[in-house]
């Protein structure tokens, strides 16, 4: 027997005491499988957990007549399983940190409630401790400002969020500062986000900046290697939607049928409003906690929200709930969302200053456009009960295209002005990003950005690989060279930090205002410190100034249903407007979009 | 059987600190007992209990038959630990000095916390900190530079001096009372 407190015995009268018992333990997981006893701590029962001590014959109680119950020492090692230092970068640009001692830390599992457990939470730092602040023990690269430790501390309560702030107030970072203290607290083992592809890295990145302890891995790549990474011991897997849905099978035998994650991040949640594949397989993961994260959890109508809300609403083992749209969704709505806008929060946050320009056609853009129109209205006459949305629809981007630039001659009313525009912001040390739904030479990105050629711009496409994006981002963000960034709506629209830039450019309008808003706040979000300009360009006498309509109506009802939890979704895009703005009636049979 | 080294580049203590806590059972007939020990950081690595009966009747003085099995409860936790950590805190408000100075001789810094005016007894030194806290230290404070002087500094730091022995008291109810 060792005394592994030194101390001595002033009489000396005895070595060793006669009625101690021992609970040893070397590693927390052992720990959930020893039985506690069945008749109180003070009288172990079970040799497996505890053992008597054979009283030495020559000890004598140090008081006779008084001697204390056996004592249980219970070795708390599970809030250990977040390691507290990570060395190492592992194969090349997936593993990012190992163990400093070479020793594999795995993520814990889920375990029971077993007296040591229960200690092991009671006895856990008290969050103070743990949170960004002056008085954590943790190491934290920055502070959060009030309403995101709120943030944190709800994530931290909660297995159920939709955590709705506005765009630019950092969700990302909310999650992560929870997530990491979840680790630490031993409360979970794993963690997967799933995000659009092209944040992916920005995930692992601003995880190894707050979260260097936990080990993160983005999935991805050809099948053979993503299932070594979905076997990987890691605490927090990262992957897009459209991997999960190539991935996902409901079979308990694959990967993710058979797991139980014990929390499952859907970032930019709107990507699960419809009921696709994507959207079912996000669901049938097997998780404890589901938070999702959107700015805009309702683009159009009220049946996207309740698929979002159908995502976080999930309680494992129970038969999932399923909402429409009504009453019912609303409340539930109310009671899972956290949304908090700029406006409230970010007293400090400069102003975004729109300005919708309308602007005239050249006058080569002009006839052409007139060409196009009168040609279309005609084909689509001529269509005749045949007539389809998608017509309507084809029509609509079509003259979009021409508003933005004319085919032929390549003249354009907007590239001129926001060449004339980035010139003088550039003049004064500012940059901009110009956002356009079409990457075409023609008249999306490749044509805007050989416009602005002399401010040596970068383009952001879903046609550049991830590690292109990444590489464009970085030289953006670190080169002022670089004057201006234009960036197709699909591929760079959410998800991205660009403080850098202060001025923002709608080449075209999209069809939604929340995702619009969405890409000017990648430049309007925490960080910035100056005022952010919007332009936002519609040709007059054109579909765009019929559209810019459409878009204020649906503005409004996002406003009502998001920020308000009330609707009246009579206000959705129907079938009717669209025909509309060719002063065409809808077909019979046709209905709502 | 791992090379060993130290980290010089590391500021963080490697050891951990151990904060002793009693409390009267709720009949008035037993006293419980607790050592949680702790990394620097706050991490809870052990956990130990146990109670003992406090004898009354005319062999036994008054105060005595508890201070003595205040002493035997501290023996039997400290014999049941599986690390040894670098100080030893208790409360000075139920911790009286004879535990440590009749009964046994602790080998690491062990320390007394309490209120700013507490008188230390005996012949330890007492150490005022700046947020009302005074640490009596039993055998003395600590060599400076060492890792136990290190560890009070970074638990100062942390503000993690007293606030250990509330969760030891959680830990305490959840133990007994669970």
């Amino acid at each position: 027997m060792k005394f592994l407190l030194p101390w001595r015995n002033k009489s000396n009268a005895f070595k060793h005491h006669p009625r101690i018992s021992r609970w040893r333990q070397a590693k927390a997981e052992p720990v959930q499988r020893i039985p506690l006893p069945q008749s109180g701590p003070f009288k172990p029962t079970n040799l497996d957990y505890a053992q008597s001590l054979p009283a030495p014959v020559d000890s004598l109680p140090l008081y006779p007549g008084i001697i204390p119950d056996p004592v249980t020492s219970i070795v708390l090692t599970g809030t250990s399983d977040a390691p507290s230092k990570a060395t190492s970068v592992v194969s090349g640009n997936e593993v990012r940190s190992s163990p400093s001692n070479g020793q594999s830390r795995k993520p814990r599992e889920p375990s029971v409630d077993t007296l040591p457990e229960r200690l092991r939470r009671v006895l856990a730092p008290p969050l103070d401790c743990l949170l960004p602040g002056p008085d954590s023990v943790l190491e934290w690269p920055g502070e959060l400002i009030p309403f995101q430790l709120d943030g944190v501390k709800l994530l931290l309560d909660s297995e159920t969020l939709l955590l709705a702030d506005d765009m630019g107030l950092g969700k990302t970072l909310q999650v992560i500062v929870a997530l990491r203290v979840l680790f630490i607290r031993g409360d979970i083992g794993s963690a997967l986000v799933v995000a659009p592809a092209s944040i992916l890295d920005q995930w692992r990145q601003e995880l190894q900046k707050w979260a260097p302890d936990l080990r993160a891995m983005v999935i991805r790549g050809n099948p053979a290697d993503r299932a070594w990474q979905w076997a990987a011991q890691v605490h927090v897997a990262i992957v897009g939607y459209e991997t999960l849905r190539s991935d996902y099978t409901e079979s308990p035998y694959s990967p993710l049928g058979k797991k139980t994650w014990d929390v499952l991040v859907a970032d930019e949640a709107q990507r699960i409003k419809n009921p696709n594949p994507t959207s079912r397989a996000v669901k049938g993961i097997k998780r404890v906690r589901s938070w999702a994260l959107t700015g805009t959890p309702l683009e159009n109508n009220e049946e996207e929200l309740a698929s979002i809300v159908e995502f976080v609403d999930h309680h494992e083992g129970l038969p999932p709930n399923t909402y429409s749209p009504g009453l019912t969704l609303r409340e539930r709505h109310r009671e899972l969302q956290l949304r908090r806008k700029k406006a409230e929060v970010l007293q400090d946050l400069p102003p975004k200053l729109t300005t919708k320009l309308k602007i005239p056609l050249l006058p080569k853009q002009q006839r052409s456009y007139e060409r196009a129109e009168r040609d279309g209205i005609v084909h689509l006459r001529e269509l005749g009960a045949d007539v389809r949305v998608q017509h309507v629809l084809e029509l609509i981007a079509r003259l979009k295209q021409i508003c933005n630039s004319e085919p032929e001659t390549g003249e354009s009313s907007k590239f001129e002005d926001i060449r004339s525009r980035i010139e003088t912001l550039a003049n004064q040390g500012n940059r901009a990003l110009v956002f356009s739904q079409y990457t075409s030479a023609g008249f999306g990105v490749a044509a805007m950005s050989e416009v602005l050629r002399e401010f040596d711009p970068l383009t952001f496409t879903g046609d550049h690989t991830m590690e292109e994006r990444r590489d464009i981002i970085r030289r953006f963000r670190t080169d002022d060279r670089h004057k201006a960034l234009i960036v197709s709506l699909r591929a760079g629209g959410v998800g991205l930090n660009l403080q850098e830039a202060s001025y923002v450019f709608h080449l075209d309008r999209w069809w939604n205002p929340a995702v619009e808003r969405q890409a000017e706040d990648r430049s309007h979000r925490y960080g910035q410190d100056v005022p952010v300009q919007v332009f936002k360009y519609s040709c007059i006498g054109t579909i765009e100034e019929r559209i810019d309509r459409i878009l204020e109506q649906k503005q409004e009802l996002f406003d009502e249903l998001v920020d308000d939890v009330s609707i009246d979704l009579a206000k959705s895009l129907s079938a009717d407007q669209l025909f509309g703005l060719f002063g065409l009636e809808t077909p019979a049979g046709r209905g709502r979009r | 059987m791992p090379i060993p080294f130290r980290d010089l580049g590391e500021d963080e203590p490697s050891g951990a600190a151990a904060y002793l806590r009693f409390m009267d059972e709720p009949d008035g007939n037993g006293i419980r007992g607790a050592l949680f020990i702790m990394s620097p950081r706050g991490d809870p690595l052990e956990f130990s209990f146990t109670r003992i009966d406090v004898r009354s009747g005319v062999l036994w003085r008054t105060g005595q038959a508890r201070s003595r099995a205040l002493a035997s409860l501290t023996k039997a936790l400290f014999e049941s630990t599986a690390r040894v950590p670098e100080v030893v805190f208790a409360l000075a408000n139920e911790t009286p000095l004879e535990v440590f100075s009749e009964g046994l001789n602790v080998q690491v810094s062990l320390c007394r916390v309490g209120a700013q005016d507490t008188e230390p007894g005996g012949t330890g030194e007492v150490q005022r900190l700046s947020d009302s806290i005074s640490l009596l230290w039993v055998n003395g404070p600590p060599e400076v530079g060492g890792e136990s002087a290190k560890m009070v500094e970074v638990l100062e730091s942390r503000r993690l001096l007293l606030e250990p022995f509330e969760r030891t008291a959680l830990g305490m109810q959840e133990a007994f009372e669970s």
